[in-house]
């Protein structure tokens, strides 16, 4: 079995300062603190790429800087799918016997160290470099065409699922390290600047400096969440070749939710990767945590709030606690960690959570890791 | 990757791969066919006709000191069968039949500009 003992997470957003193997080793020496371990103990060192850094090795440039020694020090590349990659990874080399503690580690100054359009220009890069990037294609664009068949196939607005950063943005509002924390309407969201005709920059996700980090362990003594079920998908690449109504987040589920011995109602709590509005309305949809179409009808009736059928994105989602790369999708996992283990309360009248899943996808749709985690008994 | 002789290259057509092997057809080139890993492949013009999917306004990288933030773009299903990226004119919608033409870009190249037919 494999077990996330530790968990680290910076504030995301604005770190002047701070670069981004200065943010790696924060997140990562709370994670090592946290799972009550020295550097010794750590054998295998996973980290994700950093755009503001391009080292040819920053799994050894981060472990000499921790002081640590690991037998493997290696990377991993699928985008905003790396961090829950590198979990399933880990899990993997646990289970096999190849390790016992594994830090998975992901970092960036991602809002302060680049331009914001050197930041755009790169994430652009996911199109295709001649048949889609010259037609003057951004990251926004590409998932604005997710938005406009999405809404289309449903007979959806665009308010329909502005309802989702709103909610998102609800949860942030009392989270400290949350990189925005004032609270937005559907009104808000819809007369915000637009950025990609249908999404605004409330539909957006923020550029956000910032740092996560885990440990991933053969076994435990303190508290824990169980490694219950990894699932992967890679269908495509690029939007060009993607079939929009299979994006790869249903398969991946299920090998998760089998390998857990659960199904989606069974889901106590979720950390939906959500760089767009209609990311998290496709993901939660093909996950089969909402019904067709209605990720932001559920958004809309409170579905997702901390009291709702199924609290999601509890620390505000890369949407409003903010996204720095490879660590954005992995604070949805240290906040289901910090649920399952009992330290953030569940809210008044409910249990506290025994199943969470975390969905993560890198490019456009393109790379899909679901992992589903169970409270250690 | 083959080399095609199309709107990225700067002739003004719009070209797909058959396979000879499988008769698959294909927009982004490849060595080999992606499904049956043939590698007896030749280039086919389309005919110009197809049904937008998906479109968007904005999110242009470049801003509009060269009139690229009026550039929309769309996903075409063509009626060949296979799915392309465009331009687009900015009045057309997911649904809607265009025709698909090769322009000059803002940038000096060509692209494939989708219109409402």
């Amino acid at each position: 079995m494999a077990w996330v003992t530790g968990v680290g997470l910076t504030p995301f957003g604005k770190l002047p300062g701070l670069d981004a193997l200065e943010l790696q080793e924060r997140a990562a020496n709370l994670a090592i603190d946290d799972a009550g371990l020295g550097s010794a103990d750590i054998d295998v060192v996973l980290t994700g790429y950093a755009t503001t850094m391009n080292h040819l090795m920053p799994a050894n440039l981060l472990a000499e800087s921790l002081g640590v020694r690991p037998e493997v020090a290696t990377g991993m590349n699928v985008g905003g799918a790396t961090g829950l990659a590198m979990l399933a990874h880990a899990r993997t080399l646990v289970e096999a016997g190849a390790a016992r503690h594994v830090l998975v580690v992901g970092g960036e100054n991602r809002a302060t160290g680049q331009s914001r359009a050197a930041s755009l220009a790169t994430l652009a890069q996911v199109g295709h470099r001649r048949y889609e990037v010259p037609l003057g294609g951004t990251i926004p664009a590409y998932y604005a065409l997710l938005a406009s068949a999405y809404l289309h196939r449903y007979g959806l607005t665009p308010e329909d699922i502005a309802w989702l950063p709103v909610q998102m943005r609800a949860h942030a509002v009392s989270r400290e390290g949350a990189q925005f924390r004032t609270p937005i309407t559907v009104d808000d969201v819809r007369s915000a600047r637009m950025v990609a005709d249908p999404l605004t920059l409330l539909d957006c996700c923020p550029v956000s400096d910032g740092g996560a980090a885990f440990v991933i362990s053969a076994e435990h003594d303190g508290p824990a969440a169980r490694v219950a079920g990894c699932g992967y998908a890679n269908l495509h690449q690029h939007v060009t070749e993607a079939d929009i109504t299979e994006v790869g987040a249903r398969i991946s589920s299920r090998q998760a939710f089998e390998q857990a011995g659960i199904g989606p109602r069974d889901v106590d709590i979720a950390g939906i990767y959500d760089s767009f509005s209609v990311t998290l309305a496709i993901l939660l949809e093909e996950i089969g945590l909402a019904p067709e179409g209605q990720a932001g009808r559920c958004a809309r009736d409170g579905e997702f709030a901390a009291d709702g059928r199924l609290p999601l994105n509890t620390h505000g989602g890369l949407l409003s606690y903010g996204h720095c790369g490879v660590g954005g999708g992995m604070a949805h996992v240290v906040e289901l960690v910090r649920h399952l283990r009992g330290e953030i309360a569940p809210a008044v009248g409910r249990p506290a959570p025994r199943w969470g899943v975390s969905h993560a996808d890198g490019g456009v749709l393109s790379a899909h890791v679901t992992t589903v985690l169970e409270a250690a008994s | 990757m083959s080399t095609r002789e199309d709107w990225t290259d700067g002739y003004e057509v719009v070209q797909l791969t058959r396979c000879e092997g499988c008769s698959r057809l294909f927009y982004l080139p490849r060595a080999r066919c992606p499904g049956c890993r043939s590698s007896a492949l030749k280039e086919v013009a389309i005919g110009g006709g197809g049904v937008v999917v998906a479109v968007t306004h904005g999110g242009i990288v470049g801003g509009s000191a060269d009139g690229a933030q009026n550039r929309g773009i769309a996903l075409v299903d063509l009626d060949e069968g296979v799915r392309m990226m465009a331009n687009s004119a900015t009045e057309v919608l997911p649904g809607d039949r265009i025709n698909i033409t090769v322009v000059a870009s803002p940038d000096g190249g060509l692209s494939p500009l989708a219109t409402p037919v």
